[in-house]
């Protein structure tokens, strides 16, 4: 197929330039005219001849989470201490939907736990709402990797667990079953969790950390261990949730296209220490079909960028 | 599973072993021989076969009965099917016992009682021997209740507080090491009436393995649990009785299935050494008056008793933990 691109400038339709981005191909195609370059370069970078308006809503909001110059070490008085984040600083603005993505080991959950309050830093300091961060607390709902829900408790128990452990179980019972309606978990509230599938259980998770109304929710790689159909279906859970409780979410994760369905802003990290190497507005509209054109042009810039830090782009992100 | 859950013979044949055991009882004469001199013997231990023969009789009777039944329910089919074999050689064993023993004298009495002896005498005595299973039972499960209340307490105070574990943890492994039935001697001295003895000596079989299990079953509680449950607003006691706890709860039933091992053995050797009730007190009295036939009755009765106790709590287990089911197999 190359061939006749080579031979006959022009003469590839949509779907082959597709085809071309995913196999890593560089963004300036051949085969693109100048103008639909121009257009790319301006949904991507909000160039200033942009022929779209931006969409990024977020730059006047409030900052909720703010993140100064942060740093952690583990086992920092041991010879094998571990340098996880170096310099980190961040700002997530209240409503808005930011990832965090990188290679394995570029401290991610850390950070996400620094937020949450189960981990502090050496030096640096983090603040939400303007108070500095001294412990978790129900504010910052948080769904583990593995979703961590009790096995001995049923779906709907494990959903209740906020209200219960807050004590206000008697006055808002009310609000499980709402929740259970919200991620569509309706007939399976006395089931126990090793009852469920995988992406229920998340479900489960996500509805769990959400019953507390938090300020914001920390994802880590919720949909990790779930398959692609799976995926694509609790990532439109996860926005439709987002907007209807109007949250502010940080979201973990190793897939280049969740990262783009979802958020407002993917910030990449690198490892060794970890650092925050670059943030990226998303300036698609929504909702984002994976195959439209600026999306695949963004996964490669992204995935470029990536490269850099250290990552090989596996078989997965390609189509 | 089931073992050949379609075969009609078997259960043919299992019902005609019945029978056989039954027409030797009936037509094989007994032959009583004369002791040899200076041999334990005696004469005073139950011989009519009535009971025996009832028992046989009416085992036939509802095997028989079952059958046609059998062909409404499909389980039930499948499970007598399935135990056809094995009640077969049960009726065998009988066979052979009866005629060892009652019939040609091989195996000589008083030390081995045929089944005619055994099953002529329980009926004629079940107030008696009821009166010992009630006191085992109201000793062991008196013993087996306090030890895991007081098990779970120490239990959760070693599993969740720093200072209790440096207190309690090395008694605990104390009390664990030395078998209870060392104590007896003190206890039986020490503490009066025997049932409390008893029942200290019960408590102490149970205390440390349940105690032990529970701290472990705590302590072994994942990160990520107390975790989310800080994350979605929850308090230290919240995290004690509602993730500490119940991730324990498989474990503390571990810690109670081998204190009921432990407790049966503990309650059986106290009330042969210094109980006046009790299966364990009928077993040795029978035997210094030489009535064997009473020690195999004793036997089989304690078999029934603790086997009943034994699947109450296994009951009880499985209700706990239900939400295992299809988890663990
Ligand atoms: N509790 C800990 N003790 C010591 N070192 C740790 C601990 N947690 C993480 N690390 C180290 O810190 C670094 C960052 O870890 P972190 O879990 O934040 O990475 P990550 O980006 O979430 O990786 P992944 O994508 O694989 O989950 C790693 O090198 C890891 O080995
Ligand atoms: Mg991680």
């Amino acid at each position: 197929m190359s061939a006749v691109a080579e031979g006959q400038p022009g003469a590839l339709d949509k779907q082959d330039e597709l085809d071309a981005l995913s196999r890593g191909a560089k963004r300036r195609v051949p085969s693109l005219s100048p103008t639909q370059a121009e257009l790319i370069d301006a949904a991507i970078y909000g160039a200033p001849n942009a022929q779209r308006a931006s969409v990024y809503a977020f730059a006047d909001a409030p900052v909720l989470i703010d993140v100064k110059h942060v740093e952690r070490i583990y086992n920092a008085d041991s010879e094998n201490y571990t340098h996880a984040l170096h310099d980190v600083s961040l700002q997530v603005r209240e409503g808005e939907f930011v990832s965090l993505i990188g290679p394995s080991g570029c401290g991610k959950t850390t950070l996400l736990r620094l937020i949450a309050g189960l981990d502090f830093p050496e030096e640096g300091q983090l603040t939400v709402s303007g108070k500095v961060v001294a412990g978790s607390s129900y504010e910052r709902g948080y769904v583990f990797q593995q979703g961590a829900l009790y096995p001995w408790s049923t779906v709907e128990g494990n959903i209740a667990t906020g209200l219960k452990a807050r004590g206000v179980y008697g006055k808002q019972k009310h609000r499980v079953a709402e929740f259970i309606e919200m991620v569509g978990l309706q007939g399976f509230e006395k089931s126990f969790p090793h009852e469920v599938s995988g992406g229920m259980a998340q479900r489960v998770a996500i509805a769990r950390a959400l019953i507390n109304e938090p300020k914001v929710l920390l994802l880590d790689e919720p949909m990790g261990a779930l398959d692609a159909f799976t995926r694509i279906e609790l990532q439109d859970k996860l926005l439709d949730l987002w907007k209807r409780l109007s949250s502010t979410m940080v979201l973990v994760t190793h897939d280049v296209d969740e990262a783009i369905y979802l958020s407002d802003r993917i910030v990449i990290m690198t490892p060794r220490p970890g650092q925050i190497s670059e943030t990226i507005t998303v300036e698609l509209g929504r909702p984002r079909a994976r195959n439209d054109i600026d999306f695949i042009h963004l996964r490669t810039t992204i995935l470029e960028k990536l490269h850099l830090a250290g990552e090989k782009p596996e078989p997965e992100f390609r189509i | 599973m089931f073992w050949k859950p379609q075969s009609r013979v078997w259960y043919a044949v299992a019902v005609a072993g019945f029978g056989i055991a039954l027409a030797v009882s009936f037509f094989v004469p007994a032959n009583i021989p004369g002791f040899a001199p200076g041999e334990i013997h005696s004469i005073d231990y139950p011989i009519d076969p009535t009971n025996y023969r009832i028992v046989l009789a009416a085992v036939a009777v509802v095997m028989v009965a079952l059958y046609p039944l059998s062909y409404f329910f499909p389980t039930l089919r499948k499970r007598l099917f399935h135990k056809a074999q094995f009640v077969f050689a049960g009726a065998l064993t009988l066979m052979l016992w009866d005629l060892l023993t009652s019939k040609l004298f091989v195996l000589r009495p008083p030390y081995f009682p045929g089944p005619v002896s055994i099953l002529a005498y329980i009926p004629s005595n079940w107030f008696n021997l009821l009166s010992h299973v009630g006191a085992s039972s109201r000793l062991f499960i008196g013993g087996l209740l306090l030890g895991t209340i007081a098990g779970i307490g120490t239990g959760i105070l070693i599993g969740w507080f720093r200072q209790w574990f440096y207190w309690l943890f090395p008694i605990l492994k104390f009390t664990g090491v030395v078998p209870a039935t060392a104590w007896m001697p003190i206890a039986t001295v020490l503490l009066k009436p025997a049932p409390v003895a008893m029942t200290f000596l019960l408590v102490i079989a149970s205390w440390f393995i349940i105690s032990f299990m529970m701290a472990q079953g705590m302590e072994s509680t994942p990160k990520a649990l107390y975790e989310v449950s800080e994350t979605l607003g929850a308090k230290r006691s919240y995290q004690l009785f509602h993730v500490a706890i119940p991730h324990a709860l498989p474990s503390i039933f571990t810690g109670i299935s081998t204190a009921t091992a432990m407790s049966l053995l503990t309650l059986v050797a106290a009330e042969m050494m210094g109980a006046t009730a009790g299966l364990g007190y009928f077993i040795n009295y029978s035997k210094t008056f030489n009535k064997w036939y009473q020690v195999y009755a004793a036997i089989i009765i304690m078999f029934i008793a603790f086997s009943i106790i034994l699947a109450v709590i296994e009951r009880i287990k499985q209700y706990a933990l239900r939400w295992q089911k299809g988890l663990v197999s």
